[in-house]
């Protein structure tokens, strides 16, 4: 998964039913994470460190790093908006990459 | 990765056939299984993915898609090897656990990411550009 530039979003559509159960889920650490990703993708402030990266097998799709032990996957749609897929815990690929 | 190209909805049983045949090359009469092994299931599981994506899409009626229980049980008989290989190799357990940690939590994301795609609610014109407006309106529901 190569590296992506920074990316600036138009805003957020909508989420799955799935997703929002996986966001109650979260740590208030991991939550208040996700609230800042999403500030950072809207106002195109996105850090390297949070690896940005595009699923390799999904165009549309992209993974971003809330923390250590956490990643938002979210589609990008054709407008700039984003769809939110799924959040939650992906720290051993972190750890082994 | 191969992409595995699912042409026609009663293809989908043999391109998973053909994904279990190469399984089975690669967990056929080894006592470990290497990195290199590993990431080469890694991938089929991916392949299995992509056919599960293509019946996720192309099924919206419910209706039997594995008459005779075949890729079901050799589904079941994989998880057997794998759970076999873990426990068969004490000594290198900790690199083992983490390989085999990585592929569920990779399994286990393709199937959130899956899950999350396969509900998506019809498009909503309306467009959050506030965040702590989003995230309260999820906090809400």
């Amino acid at each position: 998964m190569a590296p992506q530039p920074t990316l600036r979003i138009a805003g957020i559509r909508g989420v799955s039913p799935r997703f929002k159960r996986l966001k109650r889920k979260l740590s208030p650490e991991t939550a208040s994470q996700l609230r800042q990703v999403l500030h950072e993708l809207i106002t195109g402030t996105l850090t390297p460190g949070r690896n940005l990266e595009k699923l390799p097998s999904h165009g549309s799709l992209y993974s971003v790093r809330l923390n250590k032990t956490a990643r938002l996957v979210f589609e990008l749609e054709k407008d700039q908006t984003v769809f939110l897929v799924a959040v939650g815990s992906h720290d051993i690929a972190y750890r082994l990459s | 990765m191969s992409p595995l190209t699912v042409d026609k909805r009663q293809d989908f049983v043999e391109q998973i056939r053909a994904v279990n045949r190469r399984v089975a090359s690669n967990l056929r009469d080894k006592k470990k299984l290497t990195k290199k092994d590993l990431d080469s299931i890694k991938n089929l599981f991916l392949d299995y993915y992509e056919i599960y994506m293509h019946v996720k899409r192309s099924v919206t009626r419910p209706e039997i898609l594995d008459e005779s229980g075949i890729i079901v049980s050799t589904f079941e008989e994989y998880e057997r090897h794998f759970r076999s290989y873990l426990q068969s190799n004490n000594d290198k357990v900790v690199e083992w656990s983490l390989n085999w940690i990585d592929l569920l939590q990779e399994f286990r994301w393709l199937i959130l990411i899956n899950d999350g795609l396969a509900d998506k609610p019809n498009a909503d014109d309306k467009v959050s550009t506030d965040v702590d407006e989003f995230m309260a309106s999820l906090d809400k529901e």
